[in-house]
């Protein structure tokens, strides 16, 4: 019992945002604890991933990989942690709050007869070295306060909150450890037959790409540039505050302090000039993305690329030149 | 088949009703019972009025139910609700096929869906959409795991959660209701259950309290928004804008 697991999920070959969330804290708490951090990587194609985890400052990662990892149900993951469990005997395992990682947690907990709490927003050690554990379900109203007993291993999956702090490039030296003989197993009673993806209509405020519309549209109509370029990235479509007060588009659609706040991988703000309550509604976001004929728009100096350009020619030439690569 | 459904009380006022979760999950429930001539049995946790949520499912064509009396075992956690509940069903019969709604919360629902399995010795399946081809022995489900939607083929015994989906819940029929109006609901009381399995001494993690969400008041640092971030400023003629920035989108993935 002397580490904290920490799961990460893969997708697209990348460590997921909300695992990153998730391994900040579980550093926290091993800090506090004074407990190893192991961090366990389970998937077909972890090259990249595995690269990315020995720089998050983690004392080691277990890496689970194999092809089959492709073809078996989600509920079938919890048998590849059993051996991990035996083996490490983590007092803690922390991981993210979806769909998967709910499935795979409430498995694991269940066959190693650990507690579990789901949807964690905060975790506290206390005086007595308990863990208070705060959770809130989707879009409940009530936050409930849970004391861990601290008999049992404890499986707590984290919930969004778009709070991922630079842990990127740690000096920390990380250990690897391959985990070979692995080898999924196929379960005889469930066979799956077919998988597909499918679009999920995500609200703006989870989007990984945005694109907003600002002052710089001068009709409602024009507004089809900007939402076809956040069609055409997969995107969310937003406005700033001047469109929703001239009527272009609904307040849902609002980005900023009196709006949505948002989080997204890469924002793209089409002539936005930037005032102060919505540069706070967008303090979040990683890569911003600024296109404005003004050179001085205060929105340049959040934007870590600023094109002075305008709106009405680039972003329909950049549309184009991107379906043409698609 | 032998069906079971787990359904929750929903309080509304002084009424006790069935959440709109679960009649999804009872409609996937009577889907499977139409098919192989099978029987549905309907499973509340509850205090006394929780048996009109039995009389209601039987309204739509569920054959029978049981209350399970929580008292005992309200300050349980999660985990070891869920033996209570394995234990109660072990009691009630034995099923092919056990089904629950998703009235609670996503996280919740799949810890009490793999402790049944554990507990059952069942296979679990979780985030049912919708069942096709129905035979004695197995089921085909369509489920969804976030953007992914699944389709299983399963063999032999299951438990499965049910999500909201484009499934038309049936509704009261004038037969089923007026049988469900005589109906007695049998209490299942576990009073032979060891006090050491549950309550705040069998559970690992205690609950302290419940606040209301109150969302942070937000502190805003003007002078840290508006400073500089020293990005890149690019400046050009159209056609060499638009290729660097389509560049960069596909740089970072965005396409």
């Amino acid at each position: 019992m002397d580490n904290i697991a920490i799961l990460l999920q893969v997708v697209d070959r990348e460590i997921d945002s909300l695992s990153l969330e998730a391994l900040n804290k579980a550093l926290v708490l091993g800090k506090a604890m004074n407990k190893k951090v192991t961090g366990v990587l389970m998937g077909s194609h972890l090259k990249e991933a595995r690269e990315e985890a020995l720089r998050l400052g983690l004392d080691e990662i277990y890496v689970y990989e194999h092809k089959n990892f492709d073809d078996i149900i989600v509920e079938d993951i919890e048998k590849v942690l059993e051996g991990f469990y035996e083996e490490k005997k983590p007092e803690v395992i922390i991981a993210p709050s979806n769909d998967e990682y709910n499935i795979i947690s409430a498995g694991l907990a269940t066959k190693i007869d650990a507690g579990i709490i789901t949807d964690v927003c905060e975790i506290i050690l206390n005086e007595n070295n308990l863990l208070v554990v705060t959770r809130r379900a989707n879009q409940s109203e009530v936050i409930e306060e849970f004391l861990c007993k601290g008999i049992s291993t404890m499986v707590l999956t984290i919930k969004k909150t778009g709070e991922i702090k630079a842990i990127e490039n740690s000096e920390k030296k990380t250990e690897s450890i391959d985990v070979n003989i692995f080898k999924p197993e196929e379960n005889k009673n469930i066979t799956l037959l077919e998988s597909k993806k499918v679009k999920v209509d995500v609200p703006l405020e989870e989007a990984e790409i945005v694109v907003i519309a600002g002052n710089g549209f001068k009709e409602k109509k024009d507004l089809e540039i900007a939402k076809n370029l956040a069609l055409e990235l997969g995107g969310k479509f937003g406005v700033s505050r001047p469109l929703v007060l001239l009527g272009y588009a609904e307040h849902k659609y609002q980005v900023g302090i009196t709006g949505v706040e948002i989080a997204p991988k890469i924002l793209i703000t089409l002539g936005v000039s930037g005032a102060m309550q919505f540069l706070a509604g967008i303090e979040k976001a990683k890569t911003v993305i600024s296109v404005n004929t003004d050179k001085d728009a205060p929105i340049f100096k959040r934007a870590d690329i600023g094109i002075v350009g305008d709106i009405y020619e680039v972003i329909p030439r950049v549309i184009e030149l991107v379906k043409g690569e698609k | 088949m032998k069906i079971l459904v787990c359904v929750k009380p929903m309080n509304l006022g002084e009424e006790v009703k069935l959440s709109p979760f679960d009649l999804y999950a009872i409609e996937v429930a009577l889907k499977v019972k139409d098919k192989t001539n099978g029987e549905v049995t309907a499973l509340a946790m509850g205090e006394d009025k929780a048996k009109e949520i039995i009389l209601e499912s039987m309204s739509i064509g569920v054959d029978k139910g049981f209350l399970l009396n929580n008292k005992k075992f309200e300050k349980s956690d999660i985990i070891a609700k869920t033996k209570v509940l394995g234990d109660a069903i072990k009691k009630v019969g034995d099923f092919d096929l056990i089904v629950t709604g998703r009235d609670l919360d996503g996280g919740s629902l799949n810890v009490i869906l793999e402790g049944l399995g554990k507990e059952l010795g069942y296979e679990k399946i979780h985030n049912v959409l919708d069942v096709e081809d129905i035979e004695e022995n197995s089921i085909c489900v369509n489920r969804r795991i976030s953007d992914k939607v699944e389709k299983l083929k399963i063999n032999g015994r299951a438990c499965i959660s049910v999500l909201k989906s484009d499934l038309m819940p049936r509704f009261p029929n004038y037969l089923d209701l007026v049988r469900s109006e005589n109906y007695e609901v049998q209490t299942i009381d576990l009073n032979d259950i060891d006090d050491e399995k549950i309550g705040i001494r069998g559970s690992k993690v205690i609950k302290r309290g419940t606040y209301k969400y109150v969302s942070k008041e937000k502190v805003i640092d003007f002078n840290s928004l508006s400073g500089d971030k020293g990005g890149e400023v690019w400046e050009g003629d159209l056609e060499d804008l638009s290729e660097r920035l389509k560049e960069k989108l596909k740089s970072l993935k965005a396409f």
